[in-house]
């Protein structure tokens, strides 16, 4: 982490990640739903996970940065890959561990500490692994 | 001395321009590849600093069309991106990156004396 004050950077920071999340879940939601499947639409959201995950490790958010890791590495070989696709189990799963990124930044921006998501890493890590 | 930051994302394009104006730099910014190329026909940098991850045109892009650029290709480049992996480093320095730097976890402090050591030579 970077020798900075963080506070001064936090409120922008909370504001990105805000949006990084609804455009990640607006996205994601879109691909599942598409027929055929097609694992290029994953392309922003993967851009958008990247850049979360630069943006809290940049300011020490090291277990937020860790698990928006795991996202990005699964939406990277989706995107590598365009006759492999998960099943709407994993989509599910996939998507309920999208859907904690937005409680823990609510507990960033309010307290300044991260959630346990320790159940929905290892979460991503199996689907990570089933690729 | 003239730098130009490269990256789609708003937040390090806003803190590095900040950081390196105070320190007497003069600043540029492009939010992707595409654009930044546009930009350097008119502003020719003394020093790039270039993401890889982007929209239209990605920073591997970038650093490709910067060496066959008779009057860009001399510029140093510093990669600095989130993307650690050794093959990611090596592509970068195969296409001419004088330097890479993980973003997210590296010193202000150093990279601005990474930058003054780039500029001085």
């Amino acid at each position: 982490m970077t020798s900075i004050d963080i506070s001064v950077y936090k409120k922008q920071y909370i504001e990105l990640a805000k949006n990084s999340i609804t455009i990640i879940q607006d996205t994601f939601k879109t691909y599942v739903q598409s027929k055929p499947k097609n694992n290029k639409l994953l392309t922003e959201p993967h851009r958008f996970i990247h850049m979360m995950r630069s943006q809290s490790a940049f300011l020490g958010y090291e277990k937020t940065a860790q698990y928006c890791f795991e996202i990005e590495k699964i939406f990277a070989k989706l995107i590598s890959n365009d006759t492999f696709f998960l099943n709407e189990m994993q989509d599910l799963d996939l998507l309920q561990c999208i859907n904690q990124l937005p409680r823990n930044l609510d507990e960033i921006e309010l307290n300044n500490t991260e959630i346990d998501l320790n159940k929905f890493y290892n979460q991503l890590q199996t689907i990570y692994q089933s690729i | 001395m003239k730098i130009i930051i490269i990256d789609d994302d708003v937040f390090f394009r806003n803190f590095y321009s900040t950081k390196l104006t105070e320190l007497g730099y003069t600043t540029e910014t492009a939010g992707d590849g595409e654009e930044a190329m546009i930009k350097m026909t008119t502003f020719i940098p003394d020093l790039i600093l270039l993401d890889i991850i982007m929209p239209k045109k990605d920073g591997f892009t970038v650093l490709n069309e910067l060496r066959l650029n008779p009057i860009l290709n001399t510029i140093p480049v510093i990669v600095f991106s989130t993307l650690g992996q050794e093959p990611d480093i090596e592509k970068a320095k195969q296409l001419g990156a004088k330097d890479y730097i993980n973003k997210s976890y590296f010193d202000f402090d150093s990279l601005s004396k990474k930058i003054s050591s780039y500029l001085s030579k």
